[in-house]
């Protein structure tokens, strides 16, 4: 049950309608609050539940069984008695769970592949991924983490913990939502309101119009061109990667703001996963735009923990490149993930060496005209060339084989003759993508403008923030742009036969 | 009251935003047709063209000075031979009416092509369009892929006329309002699921001797009939292909029950134009590939401007080998063999030199 399909449309309006009869009167006694609360999470928990079972019902064990251990392990670990124990448990039986399901048959055959080794008679298993599980993994382990850190307290009610891990808006392609975000927000009234529902719906058809007209238009292109990359024509392969880099991204934000969409119309907030990344200016400020609660897990659980720039600038490096590759590894059980995890890691890395003989220069306080023109070609070329790196990496995490990734590579450079059909529609996303960060930027720069000098200094950290443009659907002329916007995006939507690219991590 | 009013700034937002949908849904019509009727087409390949007065994408008819009573060669198929995608100087009817139009005979082409026209269509529609547009010379047949028996046998059980379509004012609110191509986007859906159970359903092979004796019927009727309004029927083989893993062309029917198929209409006296190979040829020498446009599959879907071109190749030189058989036929019996030799030679010559 995907997001843009009818069997999801029907299944959300179901939950609302149910999540909505708690809106009724003898369910706001104050004196039935709790009763109210515990009644709408039990109704959530279930609805997650049957999300996950359309999948396969076997997946609803899988993440039951999760559950079960961080819920323990948890209240293991705040009991303070053999705590470290119970956190140990808590991080490696649900690795232990991903390992299985996702590594189990990647290993044996790598090793299988080894020259020296026979293993061949391990075989490998007919094991399906559970749905999520990379996600929902993470999110347990960074739970059982938080309580051993004190951040968050360990829940001792069963279903709020459930609900954590299961909520079925995140489920499938996160965001990956920390404890101390969710678990608040379970504590409130959280009603079905009019008010969110108006913003819910927006978000969620902005996810939408992502996906169907713009993400999946571009894949038939993409697909075409890495099926027989040595068929086209350079430049029709260069065009590929660019739109492979424009496909990945408007796919997997619009999934999130459709999970972002969702929840917020059932009254709840998830994090915010991608902030324009492609107008990033350096590697580092593009791992902080993209798939934000990826990267600041990484970079919390796991670059930290293993000492991140503590230990010295060669123990930095290394710690960078295992976080990258492990979070190359973390996107699918193959050697093409390492290597985007190692080119991006690398990237890291010699952007942190670059930092550091440049040195941090403070902004003038009144810069010339031509070191002005300067600042705004260098951060052009800062962006383009950052545009372009990504887009490389991209190459093996697309590609079918490493040999068709350097097939593809090549090519972009010899620029070889073959087939020469330049496609119409990258071009035109791509002026959608400017459009939208120029906006960003406008607006970034009118809130600089008006900003006290600690505001600024914060704005300044954050960066230009894209935003979702959205409607006071209570005014006839938003309406009347609203539902043009709906009959545009059905008529130029792509129907092919498409899945989201990131529910298959 | 807050709710009603709101109800109504709905229901007028969803007025007005259909009326603004509407300059682009027209862009998109493609099921209703009228007369005359004026389109502008950019979701597949680009074109901008006017019908003919039976619906059918035949205005630039006009252009070569001729009218329906002159048609020397009609050409029956689908959507690639109706040429929507397509700006009008770009289609294979257009261009073989350009190249014969300064011949010392010039031929008059007319094409008959309907979107979805496959065999079974084709067969439905011969008699009546046989009859209807009267060629004088040569009747083309678009197929696509090796004729099953099922595709046959659906195309004797009905018949179908060319009289153009009248759209009611209803329907062609309908269309431009783009409530058309909402909902049928939105059933696309269910579509993709029925086309999945098809994939899925296990269909049954036909037997060689049904297959056989299902094309031999099917050329005696096409041979028939063309003799009885005395024209020679041209059967036009191309079928979508795709480019493999190592690049090579890839034709998507089985090659051997083609060639099976082409034997029996050779046999029977029927001409076999099979532009595939053409295709193949344009591919590997020049990297040119007859399908798919830059604004949709790059590589599937209709035939292009040089699908077209390449179409309009083979059929050139096909008709001219026969119109020059049919020339030495004429002069001397006795001279025949030696003059079809001459034009053949000539024709052959001047490609050469191309």
């Amino acid at each position: 049950m995907i997001f843009n399909s009818l069997a999801f449309a029907a299944f959300i309006l179901v939950v609302g309608c149910v999540l909505a009869i708690f809106n009724a009167k003898p369910f706001l006694q104050p004196e039935r609050e709790a009763t109210t609360a515990r009644l709408r999470h039990s109704v959530l928990l279930i609805a997650s539940y049957v999300f996950c079972g359309w999948f396969d019902w076997r997946f609803c064990l899988a993440l039951a069984a999760t559950t079960a251990v961080v819920y323990f392990c948890a209240l293991g670990v705040a009991r303070g008695k053999r705590s470290k124990l119970w956190l140990r448990l808590g991080v490696v039986l649900p690795l232990l769970a991903l390992a299985v399901f996702k590594y189990f048959n990647f290993f044996v055959s790598s090793v299988a592949s080894a020259p020296s080794l026979d293993v061949g008679a391990l075989g490998t298993l007919k094991i399906i991924l559970p749905i999520g599980i990379s996600f929902y993994v993470f999110q347990a382990i960074s739970y059982v983490v938080d309580v051993n850190r004190g951040k968050v307290e360990a829940n001792s009610d069963f279903v709020k913990v459930a609900l954590y891990l299961a909520f079925f808006p995140r489920l499938v392609s996160g965001p990956i939502v920390k404890a101390a975000y969710f678990f608040p927000q379970l504590e409130e009234k959280r009603n079905v309101g009019l008010k969110n529902l108006e913003i819910g719906v927006q978000i969620f058809m902005f996810g939408l119009f992502k996906k169907i007209v713009v993400a999946d238009r571009l894949g038939a292109f993409v697909d075409t061109v890495y099926a027989t990359p040595n068929a086209f024509h350079g430049a029709v392969v260069t065009l590929a990667v660019v739109s492979y880099a424009l496909q990945l991204y408007f796919d997997f934000s619009g999934y999130s703001d459709m999970a972002v969409g969702v929840a917020k119309g059932l009254g709840y907030d998830l994090p915010r996963n991608f902030n324009l990344p492609y107008i990033s200016r350096n590697p580092s400020e593009l791992w902080k735009r993209w798939h934000i609660s990826l990267s600041s897990w990484l970079m919390e659980y796991l670059y930290i923990p293993l000492g991140g720039n503590r230990k010295g600038k060669l123990r930095a490096h290394a710690n960078l490149m295992t976080t990258m590759t492990l979070g190359g590894l973390w996107h699918g059980a193959s050697w093409a993930f390492v290597a985007w995890g190692v080119m991006h890691g690398a990237a890291l890395c010699v952007h942190k060496v670059f930092k550091e003989a440049v040195g941090k220069r403070e902004p003038s306080a009144n810069p010339s005209a031509v070191s002005k023109a300067f600042g705004v070609v260098a951060t052009l070329a800062a962006i383009f060339g950052t545009f372009v790196w990504t887009a490389i990496c991209w190459i093996p995490f697309r590609a079918p084989t490493f040999g068709d990734a350097w097939d593809i590579f090549t090519r972009m450079f010899v620029w070889d003759d073959g087939v020469y059909r330049l496609y119409v529609w990258t071009p035109i996303y791509a002026t959608f993508l400017l459009g939208a960060s120029v906006v960003a930027y406008v607006a970034y720069r009118k809130r600089c403008a008006a900003a006290s000098p600690e505001e600024l200094e914060k704005l300044r950290k954050t960066g230009v923030d894209g935003f979702y443009p959205l409607l006071d659907l209570t005014k006839l002329s938003h309406l009347t742009l609203f539902m043009t916007f709906l009959y545009l995006m059905f008529g130029f939507a792509y129907f092919g036969d498409t899945a989201f690219v990131y529910a298959q991590f | 009251m807050e709710g009603a009013r709101w109800c109504g700034k709905f229901l007028l937002a969803n007025i007005l935003a259909f009326a603004i949908f509407s300059c682009v849904s027209y862009f998109y019509v493609s099921g209703g047709r009228a007369p005359n009727a004026r389109y502008v087409r950019l979701t597949e390949g680009a074109t901008v063209l006017q019908l003919d007065a039976n619906c059918l994408n035949n205005s630039y008819y006009n252009d070569f000075c001729r009218d329906l009573s002159d048609v020397d060669v009609l050409m029956l198929g689908s959507s690639h031979i109706e040429a929507y995608q397509v700006l009008k100087n770009e289609n294979c009817a257009y261009l073989l009416n350009s190249r014969f139009a300064d011949d010392e005979k010039p031929l008059a082409f007319y094409s008959c092509g309907v979107s979805g026209c496959f065999l079974p269509g084709v067969i439905s529609r011969y008699e009546s369009a046989l009859e209807k547009f009267r060629p004088k010379n040569y009747v083309i047949i678009e197929i696509m892929s090796v004729p099953t028996v099922a595709a046959i046998n659906q195309g004797f059980s009905e018949s179908i006329t060319y009289e153009p379509r009248k759209m009611s004012l209803a329907r062609v609110f309908i269309n431009n309002t783009g409530g058309m191509w909402v909902l049928n986007n939105f059933f696309a859906v269910e579509r993709l699921f029925n086309a999945r159970a098809a994939k899925n359903a296990v269909v049954e092979e036909d037997s060689p001797e049904e297959l056989t004796e299902a094309w031999t019927h099917l050329v005696k009727f096409i041979v028939d009939t063309a003799q009885a309004n005395g024209v020679k029927p041209i059967l036009l083989c191309h079928k979508c292909a795709d480019i493999a893993k190592d690049s090579s062309f890839c034709p998507r029917f089985n090659v051997d029950d083609m060639a099976e198929f082409r034997a029996i209409c050779e046999r029977e006296g029927i001409v076999f134009v099979d532009a595939t190979e053409r295709f193949r040829e344009e591919y590997e020498k020049n990297n040119v590939w007859a399908y798919g446009f830059c604004n949709a599959g790059i590589i599937s879907g209709h035939l292009n401007r040089d699908g077209h071109r390449m179409v309009a190749d083979v059929l050139e030189e096909a008709i001219r080998k026969l119109e020059a058989e049919k020339e030495a036929g004429t002069t001397s019996a006795t001279q025949n063999s030696e003059a079809v030799e001459a034009a053949v030679d000539a024709i052959e010559e001047s490609e050469a030199k191309q």
